[in-house]
């Protein structure tokens, strides 16, 4: 039972980092309908924004918060020169695809031949180990699940309760009527890459604090950014934060009874269940139609 | 006028024929391969590798290469582990580059190149993989370090030493970190220990927890780590952070993973290759020098590895070339190296290579991290 109990407390973990990758990369989605790969590159930037600030002098806080805005103007810029330029040009999806997966391979070589390819520690959270009889966390795991549940509460908060949520989610819901009632689409498209690319940065502070950055990370981020957002539904950010916490405890409860090996498979038949039982997703619906 | 022509031709023959024969002993360089990984999650390895490589390439350049002829180091990159990458990279490095011979790294990598090294007759150094398989897989491979077999039977003869039964591994899943759980297995019960269990996980994984519960929930003596590069880092880090507060131990150290687990490093004991940077052995005072002021970071032994194995190749050349005929080729340099054996090494003391399994015999040591430093503690005889 104890080693339940850790793995379900592993989990939560790991599924808050999920939840914040599907959220932001949902937001994004939803909102533009770009598959945006490039978001594991923003996923990198806030990462070694992060690292660079604190080598720079800055205490973690600051070197946080910084990483935040560097990846919402890396968003930003993403949206504005080159999906922008795309769109502009009547680019196919797969042109933008390849498009997105090139500027993703780029920024980690880049990242790679301007930092190096070791491990860059993120220092300063004094970690504090808490023992519970043999099952043993510690406070960054308690510090990862109220960010998550935080950053979603004042996400759902924002899109509900602004203006420019309101607009965000007119346009999620339909482009083209919310362009008709004048809502400028294109200067929400900006918006939704700026707030989306600022949600990922928490993650990957945290996920730095953890594990350490390595310019591949990028890799990984965007593969646990879309597959809460398909199993939770497109276009629904509750279900893609339930999505991440269910993918992340699957992972880790997974392999309670078989060998660690496959934690990463767990995830996969995640997807491929969800998929074949219904396959808008858990909260998706079968004509597209966003709803936040 | 006929007879003239004749003789013309046959002189003009002459001069071609001396001139290839001379051109194919007297390469204009020493172009050597490396196939290493340049990318992917292992790309710190091709770094320090290939920073070793050329560290002492720009040392025999700069005083004029061997006899005028300077070395180039051409590379390959395999990925951090992709066969097929490893393969194509060599294919190119044997039939466009024509190198009689290759750096290799990496168990995977090297085991699928081995057979064209073989075929093709080109030498191979591996300064990197560990893998038990690496052990008699090929005429032509030779690894300038030693292999993960010996310094997991090292581990656990240093937990016998301490007292501890019950041991729980973590380990690559791979040849490397399989192999060396399957071979210290059998040692270890014979010693009278027990084994809790053995987690393997994907090179490279940032998330250690999953088998990190396992492992605190079979409650061992000690943690024994098969793993290589930043992994054992991490490892480290994340058991702590969860407390687990037993002895952990392994059979690699690097800088940059004892940096990325800080404090929680302390403690952590490691057999592994006993190369000291701060060593005051010249040969090494001179390397660590040089590859700072190259790289901006002290070097540690893979990079070692691969600096002395260009002195190696060195020598092979030297005595290749003495003996005359056609010698710039691979099979010439490997029988030197067979019947040499015994080469400096830049840890201090010798490399001595067995040419029946192409494994060999270093400095082996165990060290315990302090303040992310590697302490030495005493020389490692693996019985």
């Amino acid at each position: 039972m104890d080693l339940f109990i850790q793995l379900t407390i592993n989990g939560l973990s790991l599924g808050s980092i999920y939840l914040l990758l599907g959220i932001s990369w949902g937001l994004i989605f939803a909102v533009t309908r770009t598959f945006h790969f490039a978001h594991g590159a923003t996923f990198v930037v806030a990462a070694y924004a992060a690292y660079l600030l604190q080598q720079l002098g800055l205490p973690l806080i600051l070197a946080a918060a910084g990483s935040v805005l560097a990846a919402g103007l890396f968003g930003v810029a993403l949206e504005g020169i080159l999906y922008r330029f795309l769109r502009k040009a009547f680019a196919t999806h797969l042109v933008i695809f390849v498009a997105a997966l090139g500027t993703l391979i780029t920024v980690e070589n880049l990242v790679a031949m301007g930092f190096g390819t070791d491990t860059k520690p993120l220092e300063g959270f004094p970690i504090k180990v808490i023992k519970i009889g043999q099952v043993g966390f510690n406070n960054l795991n308690v510090v990862m699940f109220i960010t998550a549940g935080a950053v979603f509460a004042a996400l759902m908060l924002y899109l509900h309760s602004t203006k420019t949520g309101k607009a965000l989610r007119a346009v999620i819901s339909n482009p083209e009527m919310a362009e008709v009632i004048g809502i400028d689409v294109r200067k929400y498209f900006l918006i939704a890459f700026g707030l989306g690319s600022l949600l990922v940065a928490p993650a990957a502070v945290l996920v730095t604090i953890e594990r350490g950055a390595t310019p591949d990370l990028g890799h990984w981020a965007i593969l646990y950014a879309f597959m809460p957002v398909i199993i939770g539904g497109i276009g629904s950010l509750p279900g893609a934060a339930l999505a991440g916490l269910i993918v992340g405890l699957a992972e880790s409860i997974g392999i309670w009874k078989i060998s660690s090996q496959w934690q990463v498979g767990m995830a996969f038949v995640v997807l491929v269940a969800v998929l074949l039982l219904k396959p808008t997703g858990l909260f998706g619906f079968r004509v597209y139609r966003g709803k936040i | 006028m006929k007879k003239r022509g004749w003789i013309l031709a046959a002189i003009f023959s002459l001069v071609i024929l001396v001139g290839a024969s001379a051109q194919a002993q007297a390469p204009k360089e020493f172009k050597i391969g490396g196939v290493l990984p340049m990318t992917g999650a292992g790309s710190w390895y091709g770094q320090v590798m290939s920073g070793g490589a050329l560290t002492a390439i720009e040392e025999i350049n700069g005083k004029g290469g061997i006899d005028g002829v300077k070395f180039k180091l051409v590379i390959e990159d395999h990925q951090s582990g992709s066969g097929a990458a490893a393969i194509s990279g060599f294919n190119k490095l044997v039939n466009v580059d024509k190198v009689p011979f290759s750096f290799t790294s990496y168990t995977g990598p090297t085991l699928s190149i081995v057979p064209v090294a073989g075929e093709k007759h080109v030498l191979l150094l591996n300064g990197g993989g560990v893998g038990p398989k690496l052990v008699k897989a090929g005429p032509y491979l030779f690894n300038n370090r030693m292999l993960s077999v010996m310094h997991g039977a090292g581990v656990i003869q240093r937990a016998k030493e301490r007292g501890f039964t019950k041991m729980a591994s973590m380990g690559w899943n791979d040849d490397a970190g399989i192999g060396t759980q399957k071979y210290v297995e059998p040692l270890w019960k014979a010693m009278g220990g027990t084994v809790l269990n053995f987690e393997a996980h994907p090179i490279g994984t940032t998330d250690y927890k999953p088998y990190l519960s396992k492992i605190m929930a079979a409650n061992p003596d000690f943690l024994a780590l098969w793993q290589w590069g930043k992994d054992w880092g991490v490892t480290v880090k994340q058991a702590r952070d969860m407390g687990f507060t037993k002895p952990i131990m392994g059979v690699e150290f690097t800088p940059d993973a004892a940096k990325l687990a800080g404090a929680t490093a302390d403690g952590y004991e490691a057999v592994t290759d006993y190369f000291d940077p701060k060593s005051n052995d010249p040969w090494s005072k001179s390397f660590v020098a040089n590859y700072k002021a190259k790289t901006g970071k002290e070097p540690e032994f893979y990079a070692a590895n691969y600096y002395e194995g260009v002195y190696i190749l060195a020598e092979l050349i030297k005595k290749a070339k003495a003996k005359g005929g056609d010698w710039w080729n691979g099979k010439a340099l490997r029988d030197v190296l067979v019947e040499t054996k015994k080469f400096p090494s830049v840890y201090g003391g010798f490399v001595e290579f067995n040419p029946e399994d192409g494994t060999c015999k270093k400095k082996t040591a165990l060290f315990m991290v302090k303040n992310t430093e590697a302490v030495f503690q005493n020389y490692v005889e693996i019985k």
